[in-house]
């Protein structure tokens, strides 16, 4: 296969993922919306699960599924031998059972970045009443009249026609999809730079076609020419959607947000594609791999020396992926905020974004060959390398989730809880600064978290930038599946998972106390 | 000492390549290779030292660079990990399947074009030519064989009984073995010598800590060493004299195949070839 059709088969396997997912992504946010308080966190922790496992888990535990399953004898099951096959037919199937495994997986991945995404979104600067408001503006009126000819009437239907499909086109870009557009592009985003799960289940990408192209060697232009592919594709896709973003200004109030009301089918439809998102992402993964969790953990708790490391590991690499993400996110705010008033930094947002686009094998050998340079050499792997791989691996996502935080429609909300801070009351102050936090903080908090949570996982910046002291987690998690140590891989994992998501949520959870210092 | 480890994620872009990248500001001192070849490719990039200590001398000629910059220790053989309740481990009536017309969509072996898998298709290439080799690559695909990204995949389709056999090495056979699966092994013969893939040590060229390198290398290549890696999990053989009551019972019979290894040093130019060949093939 060509790098022209791995990235082909990339890109409509990424965009059939966000597309499918989109609708899904919607009916999430009203649905969470209309959730009391309690079992909204309970379905938003049931969301979330599914982007928080790790790749390497979920694809080690299924790969060579399509094999297996043609040897449980399911497909003799069909009548009149359908499925016996010549050999090449039977490769041929498999590969496409696995496919729609990997397309699958994605989906669920991808649905609680576009869920996210959709529900911190700001309101559409069209409101729902302005396209009432079209719909009537459009509605009657005939083209005839005296002193109009036929042709003439034909000329003018067209012309109002046309016109007509561009207003549409504005009205659809800044009302209806204004918040799905940037939604479907984040998700589009998470598939299309998909590695390990494509690699694992054994189906073409082009991240694993250009890992694969590194065998024997492959110079840095040459690497940098091969991505110049999927870092087109990406922007292509991207840029008309920031430039939209970029120019548009929202005005519309927040009533517009979430007010949608579903039927109890179509509730107990999303519970059940939740539970099937956690079933293939981590229950069954978790019964094929982690037999022996807790014998696992217990093995992992006895060696001491072992579960001091591991620990390490884990708040070491979280101290550089919460360094990056921060960083990565306020450079982003800086530079959106820099693109809405001038066109020359709107271009320097495209060129920060770049590198992260280019995925992070390109990113880490380009900085690599870049640190080997007299000047910067004192960097090489150092904290500093690192560091600087993870926010430029991060900084187009940071911009994506920048771009959704960034809008307006909080900054009445935002005022008026200033003004409730200034009061004498204690309690008054306390619900000012927790509405504060609901309209302002909250979204920047757990952005910074996705963030980090994206780059800690990563496992080839972590690799090939880390200083020589620091085995990162997946590192290890990848050499442990490498040996089939199931049971203490599953308590690692477990661990690496919860630890970080722990912190996160307790951190969340000492808002209050942190706030009072404000 | 601060130890870095290769990854089996990196291992196309692994050390070999940074080592080479790292030149000219050597970042480390002692290359541990568990293989051949990539410390060979460093040889010729003139990124490795020369060093003759103890350790060198113990180990027999086809595992060591005459001119000492580098040696091996301690081996993998390249085998087939059989399942036992799904066929026979009969090596006959295993190779006669492999070379045989009917399909193979119940065995498995990695894609070539990384590790030890490499080296196979390597020795493959200089044992049989480029035309056999191409012939047979191209049959088994045609056959269905079950290609998968690694060695550690293919030993999991064997053990769980997904598929009959596989091509594996040696460690991932012990793997499944301790793991209480149904699993027997058999060496993969080229023109009748096994392939035999030992670990391998060099210092690295402008290093500071020369005697520090010197001290860890000569420890690696020590009978000491090649014993405690034949007790450990992925039980390798060890290649220089040792005393062979401590060699682990269940690696006696690797022991007497891996004696009739293939001399892998010659393999390098045609390393190349194959890899030139097998981007072709994968990534047209």
């Amino acid at each position: 296969m060509t790098l022209a059709a791995a990235c082909g088969l990339s890109l409509v396997r990424s965009l059939a993922v966000a597309l499918a997912a989109w609708p899904v992504c919607n009916l999430q946010v009203a649905w969470l919306s209309g959730l009391e308080r309690r079992r909204r966190r309970l379905a938003w922790l049931a969301l979330l699960i599914p982007f928080l496992c790790p790749e390497l888990w979920a694809g080690y535990a299924w790969s060579g599924f399509a094999v297996r399953l043609a040897n449980t004898g399911l497909w003799s099951l069909f009548p009149f031998d359908f499925f016996s096959l010549t050999p090449q037919a039977v490769v041929a199937r498999d590969a496409a059972v696995d496919e729609l495994l990997l397309d699958l997986l994605l989906f669920f991945r991808a649905v609680p970045v576009g869920t996210v995404a959709m529900y911190f979104a700001p309101p559409p600067p069209i409101s729902r009443e302005a396209w009432y408001c079209r719909k009537l503006a459009l509605g009657g009126g005939t083209i005839c009249g005296a002193g109009i000819s036929p042709a003439e009437g034909q000329a003018r239907r067209l012309h109002r026609n046309l016109r007509s499909l561009g207003a549409w086109l504005r009205f659809a870009i800044y009302g209806r999809f204004h918040t799905a557009l940037p939604a479907v592009a984040l998700m589009f985003l998470v598939a299309f730079q998909e590695f390990e799960l494509a690699s694992l289940i054994g189906r073409p990408a082009w991240t694993v076609w250009l890992f694969d192209a590194q065998v024997g060697g492959l110079g840095i232009a040459e690497s940098l020419r091969l991505t110049t592919l999927p870092v087109v594709c990406q922007s292509i896709f991207l840029s008309p959607l920031l430039w939209t973003i970029l120019t548009s200004r929202s005005n519309a109030s927040s009533i517009d947000k979430h007010t949608r009301q579903l039927s109890r089918r179509m509730r107990l439809a999303l519970w059940f594609a939740m539970i099937v998102g956690l079933s293939v992402t981590l229950i069954v993964p978790a019964m094929l791999v982690g037999g022996g969790t807790v014998e696992g953990l217990r093995r992992v708790m006895r060696n001491t020396v072992q579960f001091r490391m591991l620990l390490k590991e884990i708040f070491v690499g979280m101290a550089y992926a919460l360094t990056a993400a921060v960083a990565a996110a306020l450079i982003a705010a800086s530079l959106i905020r820099r693109a809405r008033t001038s066109r020359l930094a709107a271009a320097g947002v495209f060129g920060a974004a770049l590198p992260g686009l280019a995925g992070s094998l390109v990113l880490s050998l380009a900085l690599i060959h870049l640190l080997q340079s007299p000047f910067v050499r004192f960097a090489y792997k150092t904290p500093l390398s690192l560091v600087a791989g993870l926010i430029l691996f991060l900084l187009p996502r940071a911009m994506a989730l920048r771009l959704l935080l960034s809008s307006t429609g909080t900054s009445t909300g935002l005022h008026l809880a200033a003004l409730l801070r200034e009061s004498g009351a204690v309690p008054v102050r306390d619900r000012a600064r927790e509405v504060a936090w609901q309209l302002r903080w909250r979204g920047e908090f757990w952005s910074v978290a996705i963030l980090s949570y994206w780059v800690f996982f990563d496992l080839t910046l972590a690799y090939l930038l880390a200083p020589v002291t620091i085995v990162s987690a997946p590192v290890m998690l990848y050499n442990q599946m490498h040996f089939g140590k199931n049971a203490v891989l599953s308590a690692l994992v477990f661990l690496t998972v919860l630890v970080p998501a722990l912190i996160f949520t307790i951190v969340a959870a000492a808002r209050r106390f942190v706030f009072r210092w404000f | 000492m601060v130890v870095r480890y290769d990854s089996e994620a990196t291992k196309s872009l692994g050390f070999v390549n940074l080592l080479i990248q790292e030149k000219e500001s050597p970042q480390c001192d002692v290359f541990w290779n568990n293989e051949l070849l990539g410390t060979c490719e460093l040889q010729e990039q003139r990124v490795l030292a020369a060093y003759k200590g103890p350790g060198y001398h113990r180990i027999p000629g086809n595992f060591k660079d005459p001119e000492g910059f580098w040696a091996g220790f301690a081996a993998r053989l390249r085998v087939y990990i059989v399942n036992t309740d799904l066929c026979p481990a009969d090596e006959t009536a295993i190779e006669s399947q492999v070379a045989g017309k009917h399909g193979l969509t119940r065995v498995t072996i990695a894609e070539p074009l990384f590790g030890t898998t490499l080296t196979q298709y390597t020795l493959l290439w200089h044992e049989w030519g480029e035309a056999r080799l191409r012939d047979w690559h191209n049959d088994l695909r045609k056959r269905g064989i079950r290609e998968v990204k690694g060695n550690a995949a293919t030993r999991s389709l064997v053990a769980d009984g997904a598929c009959d056999f596989g091509f594996t090495d040696s460690d991932d056979y012990f793997g499944a073995r301790d793991e209480g699966k149904p699993v027997a092994v058999l060496p993969v013969r080229v023109n009748g010598k096994t392939i035999c893939i030992p670990n391998s040590v060099a210092i690295i060229r402008g290093t500071s800590r020369i005697e520090n390198a010197q001290k860890l290398v000569d420890y690696l290549l020590s009978a000491e060493t090649e014993l405690r890696l034949a007790k450990s999990e992925s039980r390798q053989i060890p290649l220089g004299p040792v005393d062979k009551e401590q060699v682990p019972e269940e690696l006696r019979p690797l022991v007497e195949w891996g004696a009739a290894g293939a001399d892998l040093r010659p393999l390098l130019p045609d390393r190349q070839a194959v890899i030139l060949w097998l981007k072709s093939e994968y990534l047209r």
